[in-house]
């Protein structure tokens, strides 16, 4: 028996923060349901992330545009939770990493104090920041990333600008938070390998019993990040939509919706233009990284993996900043882009229903053609 | 050369017409729409692409090409992108040879052409 077995009837509560394999993860437990449940698992909820519930549990806000939070699917959650009774059960949701104090209290209750077990996935801050931050560009803003990362590592940041950052990705203090009220005994941080993706799958299954390698990775494109070209057409059309105040409904139809995940589509060439964090940035994530690094080793929680490969680099002498032919698309993003936007436009149910109807005269057998000509040739004798 | 009937003027514009327009003709959209997307396209086109000759563009072109899509949808709203098959008068069909066309834009005596050709040739056995 592994020494990482969680006790039956826990509550594995996976806080993420976001950024950390979360979605994999996710997607991994959702397409095993109906095998967890031999081995005495409940992954909570009935998709693959029950996002919009959890959102609400911790006050959050949703998409721009998009669905609200719902407290009463929270509260359904909860139940669906509570029935699973003895079973071992999983909630995994990032959000739940941008619950503050109070919020991290509640939620314990909610979901019962002595039977919760809270795991972290953790992976360097400096891979996740770029991708931290084209997902905001994402949800509406229009920042560039080098004036986003000066206001994120300002001592009086912008008010309002991702408040949630910090909370999500002060690692040491999401593991503390949650310590503070569950107690670091019932902590784990799980370190992410880079360079082993199922890793996480493995310890996961450890941790509830699972046999290894009934949790599986899912191919999915629909999660990537977008690349620097990318997210840059996506943070003008932002500076755009707000120009034209446009309601936030069309931000989340078009842009969400449509361009975004018609650009998923793509899979990006290796050389296509990342986004990379500029020296005088990287040196401060290094820093930082180091007192978040202490502090873990000083908290009492539970650690998978090595704590010691989260403390990023400082950038390397002569580094220079990213020049901005970077941010250039090729004409296949272009072009992408505008399709899924103007996709947006259609009557879906009308499309489908008339895309079969001009099904050619070539793809029809005779006997179909014959009898088309029979039943129009009837129909014109009977007008006549 | 695009539907809109402008002349591309850079390879990286004509790749983007290109790419457009052979992704609305694979979803079956109608030259009303591919038209759309190309007028979106040059319309987006303020000239101050420092790099025109470049084989890649620039993002603000993008997105300003998506807003002017998005604009249209929202003075409009939503409409069909697929042209109605059933329509005779649809100028979708004309550039289609007749084995590409739906039934319903053949008359009788095309289709009658169209069934009489095969069962002369394979004896009808399809």
């Amino acid at each position: 028996m592994s020494d990482l077995l969680l006790p039956e009837g826990v509550r594995l509560v996976h806080v993420g923060p976001p950024k950390t394999a979360t979605t994999s993860l996710q997607a991994a437990f959702h397409a095993a349901r109906p095998k967890l449940e031999q081995h005495g698992v409940h992954y909570a909820g009935s998709r693959r992330h029950e996002m919009l519930a959890v959102v609400a549990a911790v006050g959050g806000r949703g998409f721009l545009g998009g669905p609200e939070p719902d407290l009463s699917a929270w509260k359904a959650l909860l139940a669906d939770m509570e029935a699973a009774g003895s079973q071992r059960v999983v909630l995994s949701s990032e959000y739940l990493a941008q619950a503050r104090l109070p919020k991290v209290e509640r939620i314990v209750d909610e979901i019962g104090r002595e039977q919760i077990h809270v795991v972290l996935t953790l992976r360097p801050l400096d891979r996740l920041i770029p991708s931290q931050w084209q997902q905001y560009v994402q949800t509406g803003y229009d920042i560039s990333y080098d004036a986003w990362l000066r206001e994120m590592f300002s001592d009086t940041p912008r008010k309002g600008l991702t408040p949630t950052f910090w909370v999500r990705h002060r690692h040491d203090e999401l593991a503390e938070r949650w310590a503070d009220v569950v107690g670091a005994d019932n902590v784990t941080v799980v370190v992410l390998d880079p360079r082993d993706h199922e890793l996480v799958l493995r310890v996961f299954e450890e941790l509830v019993g699972l046999p290894a390698g009934l949790l599986e990775l899912q191919e999915d494109l629909s999660n990537r990040s977008l690349t620097l070209g990318e997210i840059e057409v996506v943070r003008d059309f932002n500076r755009l939509y707000r120009e034209a105040g446009w309601p936030s409904s069309a931000h989340f139809h078009y842009l969400r919706n449509g361009v975004v995940n018609e650009l998923r589509t793509r899979q990006p060439g290796k050389d296509e233009a990342k986004i990379v964090t500029p020296p005088w940035a990287q040196d401060r994530v290094a820093a930082l990284t180091e007192t978040m690094v202490a502090n873990l080793w000083k908290s009492g929680v539970r650690v998978v993996g090595d704590l010691d490969t989260l403390v990023a680099p400082p950038a390397p002498a002569g580094a220079v900043e990213q020049p901005d032919s970077a941010r250039r698309v090729s004409p296949e993003v272009a072009s992408l882009a505008m399709i899924g936007a103007m996709a947006q436009t259609g009557e879906p149910k009308v499309d489908a229903r008339r895309v079969r109807g001009w099904k050619p005269v070539d793809d029809y057998t005779t006997r179909e053609l014959a009898g088309l000509l029979r039943r129009r040739l009837t129909e014109r004798r009977s007008k006549s | 050369m695009g539907p809109a009937g402008t002349g591309p003027a850079t390879a990286a514009d004509s790749d983007v017409l290109r790419r457009v327009d052979d992704e609305a003709r694979e979803r079956r959209w109608s030259l009303n729409t591919r038209r759309r997307l190309a007028a979106a396209w040059h319309a987006a086109d303020d000239g101050g692409d420092a790099d025109a000759h470049s084989a890649t563009l620039a993002p603000e072109r993008v997105a300003a090409a998506v807003a002017d899509v998005v604009a249209q949808a929202l003075r409009e709203g939503p409409a069909p992108l697929v042209p109605d098959p059933t329509d005779a008068r649809t100028e979708d069909a004309h550039d289609l040879p007749v084995g590409r066309r739906p039934p319903s834009q053949l008359g009788v005596v095309q289709l009658t052409g169209v069934v009489a050709r095969r069962l002369l040739r394979v004896g009808g056995e399809r």
